[in-house]
């Protein structure tokens, strides 16, 4: 894999903590406006990047987060399949108490709204579509990155491979 | 990988690769078994009424600080079967590390073997390649009377040198070792790659 392309797998890696804390913020809008259960940002693997979780939310974030992202390209590849010009927007899964939406943000980020019957889907579909329309500068930005040669120099292999000997291993 | 700044967490994605009941569930249920339980989350299983993988299974570790970061592994597995292998391809989107789980009895060399050129197009079509991505090969099912020689095995699926294990997953056998590595061989990797970056930009 050459450098551009290594970068291109990375993307996401490369958010700064002003784009973070600014993602976060907008999440935290979006879910005030909605009084939903959960709202999540994840990237195209369902690795959550932010989220607002309602305290009374018993769900687990980050297997919904997994299998949402799965759910999603599992439609995309249909609509490849179909023909389409372009992936699905967005993927509604009905419950009987929730419902789940997930809408694309980028090719690499999604958002993820858990919410109860009683919200009204149109006013999801509304408020999502304008957080889309926020997020999408913030998360374009080039800002000045995190130092991940850093981070990832140094002692941090001998420190990891320390912690992972100590860890994974069979408990007694 | 991908580093959250603001919650100081570092994600793997590992994908545990290989034909139809190769052993790549058993390997998950063992660590989901067998690890400390503070390290670990829910597993999570989508299968068939037969009991067959259908899209994939999901475990994620979390191990202790390392330089103020929060290493998290996601460890997922790829149903085996050949009819699914968009589910494969879908589940190796964002990928970090393999572990290629192949069966050791011989009347498996060839499912073995196309399923690892399986495995390679959908890394070229993500561009990709076998050769210059961290990977590990776990023999699996060594224990069963017609498992074929290791130095079969390596001839006939070790191209590029990777580490290999000779494991009997059901038991346990190399299953941590098998993971360990593959970590170790992914954070090798991404060190490589931000190497290369560095020389480029000088």
């Amino acid at each position: 894999m050459t450098p551009s392309e290594y970068h291109r797998h990375t993307v996401e890696t490369m958010l700064s903590k002003p784009q973070f804390e600014q993602v976060s913020t907008t999440l935290s809008s979006l879910a005030d406006k909605l009084r939903v259960g959960a709202v999540m940002l994840a990237n195209s693997s369902g690795r959550v990047i932010a989220k607002n979780v309602r305290k009374d939310f018993k769900g687990d974030i980050t297997l919904l987060s997994t299998l949402a992202a799965s759910s999603y390209a599992a439609a995309n590849e249909m609509a490849r399949i179909l023909d389409e010009d372009d992936n699905f927007k967005m993927v509604l899964h009905e419950g009987r108490k929730h419902n789940i939406y997930v809408s694309s943000v980028s090719d690499h980020f999604f958002l993820i709204i858990v919410f109860e019957k009683g919200v009204a889907l149109g006013m999801v579909r509304l408020f999502t579509r304008k957080t889309i329309e926020l997020l999408t500068p913030i998360l374009q930005r080039r800002d000045t990155r995190q130092n991940l040669s850093e981070l990832l120099g140094g002692s941090f292999e001998s420190l990891l491979n320390d912690e992972l000997d100590r860890s994974l291993t069979e408990f007694t | 990988m991908f580093i959250n700044w603001l919650l100081n967490e570092i994600h793997l994605k590992i994908v545990y690769y290989g034909p139809g009941l190769s052993g790549k569930t058993e390997n998950i249920t063992y660590i989901h078994k067998h690890i400390d339980p503070a390290l670990k989350g829910d597993l999570i299983t989508l299968k068939t009424r037969e009991d067959r993988t259908i899209f994939f299974d999901f475990l994620q570790l979390e191990v202790g600080q390392i330089a103020g970061k929060k290493p998290k592994f996601n460890l997922y597995t790829v149903p085996g079967q050949v009819h699914y292998q968009l589910s494969r391809k879908v589940v190796l989107n964002g990928v970090d590390g393999i572990v290629f789980v192949a069966d050791s009895q011989r009347e498996m060399m060839d499912s073995n073997l196309d399923t690892l050129l399986d495995l390679e197009k959908h890394l070229i079509a993500d561009g990709k390649t076998l050769e210059h991505f961290p990977w590990v090969l776990q023999y699996n099912k060594r224990d069963l009377p017609t498992s074929v020689s290791i130095n079969e095995m390596n001839q006939k699926l070790n191209f590029f040198n990777v580490p290999y294990f000779e494991s009997v997953a059901t038991q346990g056998k190399e299953v941590f070792p098998t993971l360990k590595t593959t970590i170790k061989e992914v954070v090798k990797h991404v060190q490589s790659q931000l190497n290369v970056n560095q020389r480029k930009r000088a």
